[in-house]
């Protein structure tokens, strides 16, 4: 396919539009796919790129514009009717019984019309065929024990099961190691050459140049271009493509002078209610003028141990050292913690109350500091939620009267750093502050993070590689509840190793 | 293809229609009740119009009104500091009983006091008693994660039953000839009456207690976090707000009111302690703290709504023989309309083609 003219394509899309109330997701959106591609469907976070495929899907139905399978126009009413053509998709979220296992899950919903279940015959069934497209799966394990890459080979075997020619992947690295992206990989190309079509959503560029052999990009509901993989030079003109301007790939790190260790903690271990440890012996500490991150797959840990050190979690033994005092980790949550900040990954639901405005909102964490008597300083909140949200170019459509809910993800991540940064803390701990937002918005959290070095030790809780090798001086890195190993990030051998240190690779 | 209703979330929920749709719900609810009366043989229209009429048409009438709707009021008002937070208390009742046992315990112990001592230690009596009543679900919320609407709800039986015992038993009037009460209070322990009217100064307690309710949500810190804690008990922890702390002082405050309520109905309106006080006001008050979105100028409103309703369905049953019952039919209708309309805030309906 690389040369020639494409033949006819297997999907047509054209004129789809679809809106969610006053938003358009998608605007009049043409899409050829052909046979045998795998096509990158590439954008920022709203770009609606999510809204599309799950059109194709059969999950929404378009306001406008129609979609030809093979030269037929077809209509999708429900997933299982876009199934039966052909089309299945595997959404970011898995789709799976945790309790059941791998057989029983693909067999749910399958409904074939015999009362008898033969769960024997079943497995044998799904094992040959998990073979035939080599996806290494045990068909008798119950979900709840798989890894993530594996749950993923579930859902794909589930789809490949009931048929299905042409598969859509939403984000599909986005759960996954390293090592695991890289099997992944393989699974695609190997599905490909075997006539498959996939699609896949992505807004990782890296992604895009390594697997794509077709790109699509949407920008704001309407697609801005589609063409073949060979026709792109660089990493840097797709995401000018993509973006719209340019964006600066490497971050510009100014030097700063470390200062004192502003916290420590060891020895820090907790157990859950059944007596396994969440996180085991944690050391480490950071800083004034330095940013360490804290790594890992999703699952190892890091979440427990990013909200025992902000102080959330009961019952945890160690020792947290905070600007030269030293606390027993279990007394830490009742500490007095004034100079630290914690930004936690959820800032819809934690950060953030949805349904008020925004000066309660700034109200939240800093309470004391407009307390007169029984009463609040109300009008001088208001002022200094106005001043915030100039400072950090928060774009509110009703000022300080818009409530959270109402704000963008990038917005709203904006307001929550200009609450927590507003009084020059000495630590902060910023747990996935970019997860979910677009490369302009990342850019400026990325930014706001380095300048905040000046005066303050910051500790970055993040899965995303590129953010944790662009923005931190040293990375520990987190493997089943235990940081691995501490390497420098400044130091590009070092640096390298980071990948399979989180899968638990030490080499 | 075939039409069909479909159902969708409005991106912002209604604002100023929602009175209209508030409308549209009592009217509903109004509709139905004549309904029933209808099918009842009665004539609809003009039971309607004798329940108005009994509630509000004469000046005697509408101070019966307003005397009832001073307990609803402060029990409302309890509820709607508790459900604030979202902690769903449904123990008025039951909080009123004891603060009437509290503020009655006073009156019948210190009987020799000046009024002016005699009534604020009775007020505080109720506050005590209420506000522990409202304290126990609290602690056992937070100690063994018990279910708050279960446990007050429980405990509203428990406390009747304690008044019950009292006035049948140690509290009990030697001269009542068996009736279940105790002896009359002094008039020192007697609310007085405003003026040449039946209304007496409770009201302005009512009055008293809604600004304050109002300041303490608008302005202090407590009512922040309240509010805070209310919407997002996520947000609420990350904020080291004192969630727990919150817990229990909306429910003594919730208890504390709801006995306000309890002391000034012994005390102005029946003189004494009696079963006969239990007529249901926590149970209406829950209403009324929905109707009026705990917002404290409607509840003032809607307290008296309802106590109107109580009063006129009065009239209702002696004009046209109508079982007592059919008070609380129509309270119960006006919730559940008003509580199904509340969905056409947040949701809309509308035609959808189907396949």
């Amino acid at each position: 396919m690389e040369n020639g003219p494409p033949s006819d394509p297997v999907l047509r899309l054209s004129g789809i539009c679809k809106s969610f109330g006053a938003t358009e997701a998608n605007r009049d959106i043409d899409l050829d796919v052909f046979a045998g591609e795998i096509h990158a469907i590439l954008g920022e976070n709203g770009a609606g790129k999510s809204t599309l495929m799950s059109i194709l899907a059969g999950r929404y139905r378009p306001d406008r514009g129609t979609i030809h399978l093979k030269g037929r126009p077809v209509h999708f009413a429900n997933p299982a009717q876009a199934l039966a053509a052909g089309i299945g998709m595997v959404y970011q979220r898995f789709m799976l019984v945790e309790s059941l296992t791998v057989t029983e899950n693909i067999l749910l919903g399958l409904g074939r019309g015999r009362l008898r279940l033969d769960m024997a015959r079943a497995e044998g069934e799904i094992r040959e065929f998990a073979g035939r497209y080599d996806l290494q799966i045990d068909p008798s394990q119950t979900v709840s024990r798989l890894s993530m890459g594996e749950r993923q080979r579930v859902e794909i075997l589930k789809l490949l099961y009931r048929r299905a020619q042409i598969l859509i992947f939403d984000e599909p690295t986005a759960v996954l190691s390293p090592p695991e992206i890289e099997t992944l990989f393989g699974i695609l190309r190997r599905l490909r050459d075997l006539g498959h079509t996939i699609l896949f959503i992505t807004h990782k560029l890296e992604e895009v140049m390594t697997l794509a052999t077709r790109i699509s990009i949407l920008r704001r509901g309407e697609m801005v271009g589609s063409f073949a993989a060979g026709q792109v030079r660089s990493r840097r003109e797709l995401a000018r493509r993509m973006v719209g301007r340019e964006v600066l790939l490497e971050v510009e790190r100014p030097a700063v002078t470390r200062g004192e260790t502003v916290y420590a903690v060891r020895d820090l271990t907790v157990q859950d209610a059944a007596g396994r440890p969440l996180f085991e012996d944690v050391a480490l500490s950071v800083r004034r003028g330095e940013i360490l991150a804290l790594t890992g797959v999703a699952g190892n840990g890091q979440g427990p141990l990013t909200a025992a050190l902000a102080g959330l979690l009961p019952d945890v033994s160690g020792q947290v050292e905070f600007l030269g005092r030293t606390w027993a980790a279990s007394r830490w949550p009742r500490a007095p913690r004034g100079g630290m900040v914690y930004i936690p990954e959820d800032r819809h639901a934690t950060a953030s109350v949805p349904e008020l405005s925004l000066v309660d909102n700034f109200l939240l964490t800093r309470l004391g500091r407009y307390r007169r008597g029984p009463l609040l300083a109300l009008s001088q909140a208001r002022r200094e939620t106005v001043r915030a949200l100039a400072a950090f170019d928060v774009r509110a459509p009703a000022g300080p009267d818009t409530t959270a809910r109402q704000l963008s993800g990038g917005n709203l991540q904006k307001f929550v750093l200009s609450r927590e940064l507003a009084g020059r803390p000495a630590l902060i701990i910023a747990e996935q502050p970019t997860s979910g937002l677009d490369i302009g918005a990342t850019e400026e959290v990325w930014q706001t993070l380095l300048a905040q070095r000046r005066h303050a030790a910051v500790l970055l809780v993040s899965g995303d590689l590129r953010e944790v090798l662009s923005l931190a001086d040293r990375v520990a890195v987190m493997f089943r509840g235990r940081i691995i190993e501490t390497v420098s990030a400044r130091d590009p051998r070092q640096a390298a190793r980071v990948g399979l240190l989180m899968a638990g690779i030490r080499d | 293809m075939a039409i069909s209703l479909r159902i969708r979330k409005r991106q912002t929920p209604l604002k100023l229609q929602s009175g209209l749709v508030l409308a549209g719900a009592l009217v509903l609810s109004l509709a139905l009740s004549a309904l029933l009366l209808k099918l009842q043989g009665k004539p609809a229209g003009q039971a309607m119009l004798v329940i108005f009429q009994g509630a509000f048409g004469s000046l005697w009438a509408l101070e019966d009104s307003l005397i009832k709707a001073v307990p609803i009021f402060l029990c409302s008002l309890g509820v709607a500091v508790a459900f604030r937070l979202q902690i769903w208390n449904i123990g008025a009742e039951g909080q009123y009983a004891l603060g009437a046992v509290g503020a009655s315990w006073v009156a019948l112990s210190f009987p020799s006091l000046p009024w002016y001592l005699l009534q604020p230690l009775m007020l505080a009596a109720a506050s005590v008693t209420g506000g522990l009543w409202g304290l126990i679900p609290a602690v056992l919320k937070l100690r063994m994660r018990t279910n708050e609407i279960i446990v007050t709800l429980m405990l509203n039986y428990i406390a009747i039953l304690f008044l019950d015992y009292l006035v049948y038993g140690p509290w009990k009037d030697p001269r009542s000839f068996g009736f279940p009460m105790t002896r009359q209070f002094d008039t020192a322990a007697v609310v007085s009456k405003i003026g040449e009217s039946n209304l007496n100064w409770g009201i302005l307690v009512c009055v008293a207690a809604g600004v304050i309710f109002w300041i303490f949500f608008r302005f202090t810190r407590y009512g922040y976090e309240i509010k805070a804690g209310g919407e997002n008990i996520r947000a609420a922890r990350y904020a080291r707000i004192p969630y727990d702390y919150l817990v229990m002082l909306v429910m003594v405050l919730s208890g504390a009111l709801a006995g306000w309520a309890g002391f000034l109905e012994v005390s102005a309106t029946v003189n004494r302690l009696e079963p006969s006080i239990m007529v249901g006001y926590g149970y209406t008050a829950i209403v009324v703290a929905w109707l009026a979105r705990l917002n404290p100028l409607f509840i003032g409103v809607a307290s008296l709504l309802l106590a109107g309703l109580r009063v006129g369905v009065e009239q209702l049953q002696l004009d046209f023989q109508v079982p007592a019952a059919f008070g609380q039919i129509m309270e119960g209708l006006i919730l559940l309309t008003v509580l199904a309309g509340g969905f056409f805030v947040n949701y809309r309906f509308y035609l959808g083609k189907k396949d």
